[in-house]
């Protein structure tokens, strides 16, 4: 499967900014309404989802890296984000160590044909794998365009 | 000492995602004992949530828990006990 297409371009920034996770958060969440694949209308459901899954655990799974991926009541299909921040961003991830990688992933509730939890665990799987690849994880932080951070996730898709 | 082994079958319907991932991982850093987890012929630390999302363990797989160390024993029926609750999704 070539999973680096659901990583729309739009979707994807190298630029985030947020000076905490939270904010981090919104401004992806934002990002994705700004795009079009969010409606303004899961706005707050969106966000209430984000920030309770941080309460639970932190996404931050280490090697620089966070995770938020949540349920998200009234989504018809599942959305893919994948951001950069630059200068690195505390979210008490289990390594302690800051996180510049966000792989945002947004869920419909309930399975259906737009989602279906076995593709979805291969999914993470394949986000995983990425993400414990330095060399991945190096040129992430490095690009400068978010047309340069998908052709990332393309190449390394091909290995 | 040897391994404490044990099997146990995952029973909510999104399986081994994110979440029961990191649920695994906090009690297995929480142990002294190494933890293995193993399914369908991959395995992965238990302490690396990272790790454990490439296990891609769906609903119905079986999970092999296999720890060592001195409270591998306790280490294994708590992520046993974990697995078998669904990861509380169940309800």
């Amino acid at each position: 499967m070539e999973f680096w297409k659901l990583f729309k371009t739009k979707h994807c920034t190298t630029k985030l900014v947020a000076a905490t996770k939270e904010a981090a958060l919104e401004e992806i969440t934002d990002l994705l309404i700004e795009a079009g694949a969010l409606s303004a209308a899961l706005r707050g459901e969106t966000l209430k989802s984000l920030l309770e899954r941080e309460k639970i655990g932190s996404t931050g799974v280490g090697s620089n890296v966070a995770v938020p991926h949540v349920k998200v009541r009234g989504l018809d299909r599942a959305i893919f984000s994948l951001a950069i921040h630059p200068a690195g961003l505390a979210w008490v991830a289990v390594d302690s160590q800051p996180v510049h990688v966000v792989f945002t992933v947004l869920r419909p509730e309930k399975s259906g044909d737009a989602h279906d939890p076995e593709r979805h665990l291969e999914i993470l799987h394949w986000i995983a794998r990425l993400s414990r690849d330095p060399d991945f994880r190096a040129f992430a932080m490095r690009v400068k365009t978010k047309a340069e951070l998908v052709g990332l996730l393309e190449e390394k898709s091909a290995v | 000492m040897s391994d404490i082994v044990l099997a146990v079958r995952v029973p909510n319907p999104a399986g081994l995602h994110a979440r029961p991932c990191q649920a695994i991982a906090q009690i297995a850093q929480r142990h002294q004992a190494s933890v293995r987890i193993g399914c369908d012929g991959v395995e992965a630390d238990g302490r690396s949530i990272l790790e454990l999302m490439t296990l891609c363990a769906p609903c119905e797989a079986t999970l092999t828990i296999r720890a060592h160390g001195p409270d591998a024993a306790e280490l294994v029926q708590r992520i046993a006990a974990l697995v078998a609750d669904g990861f509380g999704e169940m309800t």
